[in-house]
């Protein structure tokens, strides 16, 4: 089954800075987690993410920073930043309750 | 992932990224972002980390197939964005090469004809009729399409070699400004072009003869009008988007005094963009409006 598009793109900050909690990373690896972690729920196209990681930047939920590897290559990587993880926790709050009143009410529905 | 790229592909893939930058208006850091994913999603198709469609696969095969013609059709989705600024860029052209032409029409005719300032007005003869015109109408004819069809080839060959050209490069405030420019220029240029060459014409003399040269004249623009907006319309455009071109192409050549007069170049405005509309849709079924028109097509 695959989530309608409208659910997905009212989460996709609050997926962004999941993923940057766990780990530090940059928009194509960033891409690949949360499409692996969506199992096939949805999949994010490549320009999608980018808009959002500049978003979250401007207001100071991540920090971008230029790494360079063994190989030469430079990547953007974005770590989230107190205030990411401030939004995250209260992001989260409100899908839990959000859920709730969802599980509640359509639990009443079917009952 | 490792495995490092040679460097036509990384010069490649910085061009894609400088187009894509371009036609999005993208900054340098915003645009190493962008180099850096392409090179990701290049390294994770030849690792495998990326998998191919099935769509994906049809590509690679048309591409080593070799059927350029109908690759460029499958570019619309990229080159789309750039309608405007080819646009432009016809417009430009369109402007500079207009200007030269008269500059040049006058300056020769100012120079071949000097004793055209001993004569009275409207009492031209046949004869000095008929040798301005001999000069201004092949000129009309054989150098603006001769131009014109230079700066296609021209463009085409840049882009087949990834180069890029100065339209899709450019700042569009920088394009903007230079149209501004030219518009202002054109606009003094055609203020009096005729009485700079002393010329008064009194068209009750002229023998019928002048009135078939006249309309030949005005299949002029027409033809320049078909040659540059083929170019607009190479690839599979909406036709909203070609209809929207051809009034603003118009519209521009109004401003710059060519064609002052709206409703007299109505019916031109109408059957010029039904030309471009239906050369427009030709591509999906017959490879393309220059099929068999190899000085173009290339």
């Amino acid at each position: 089954m695959k989530l309608d598009k409208e659910l997905v793109g009212a989460s996709t900050s609050l997926l962004v800075l999941s993923v940057l909690a766990k780990e530090a990373t940059y928009g194509y690896r960033l891409i690949k987690a949360i499409n692996r972690e969506a199992d096939g729920l949805f999949e994010w196209q490549e320009g999608t993410v980018y808009p959002i990681l500049h978003k979250l930047e401007k207001h100071g939920l991540v920090r971008a920073q230029w790494q360079t590897a063994d190989t030469g290559r430079r990547r953007k990587y974005y770590y989230i930043t107190a205030g990411g993880r401030e939004a995250l926790g209260q992001g989260v709050e409100q899908w839990q309750r959000w859920h709730g009143m969802v599980m509640k009410l359509g639990e009443a529905h079917n009952g | 992932m490792d495995k490092p790229l040679n460097s036509d592909t990384i010069a490649a893939l910085r061009e894609l990224a400088r187009e894509v930058g371009d036609l999005r208006g993208l900054d340098e850091d915003a645009l190493e972002e962008l180099y850096g994913h392409l090179e990701d999603k290049t390294l994770g198709y030849l690792s495998g980390e990326e998998g191919l469609s099935e769509a994906d696969a049809v590509l690679l095969t048309r591409e080593h197939f070799g059927m350029s013609g109908t690759m460029a059709s499958m570019e619309v989705p990229v080159r789309s964005g750039a309608f405007a600024r080819r646009l432009a860029a016809i417009a430009v052209y369109d402007l500079v090469l207009g200007m030269v032409l008269i500059s040049a029409t006058i300056a020769v005719s100012l120079t071949v004809f000097p004793y055209l300032d001993a004569t009275p007005p409207g009492v031209r003869t046949v004869i000095d009729w008929a040798s301005i015109w001999r000069l201004l109408l092949p000129s009309a004819i054989l150098i603006l399409p001769l131009v014109a069809w230079g700066v296609i080839r021209l463009c085409k060959r840049k882009q087949s070699a990834r180069r890029q050209v100065w339209y899709l490069r450019w700042n569009p405030y920088l394009i903007a400004a230079v149209l501004v420019v030219l518009l202002t220029v054109r606009k003094i240029q055609h203020a009096d072009p005729l009485g700079s060459m002393r010329v008064v014409l009194d068209s009750h003399k002229l023998p019928a003869g002048f009135f078939i040269i006249g309309l030949a004249m005005s299949l002029v623009p027409v033809i320049w009008a078909c040659v540059w907006m083929h170019w607009v319309a190479r690839t599979n455009r909406s036709t909203s988007s070609l209809i929207a071109g051809a009034v603003i192409w118009f519209l521009i050549r109004m401003v710059s005094g060519r064609f002052p007069d709206l409703l007299l170049n109505l019916p031109l405005i109408v059957t010029v963009t039904i030309i471009f509309v239906l050369a427009n849709r030709l591509p999906t079924r017959n490879r393309g409006f220059e099929r068999g028109v190899p000085w173009i097509s290339d």
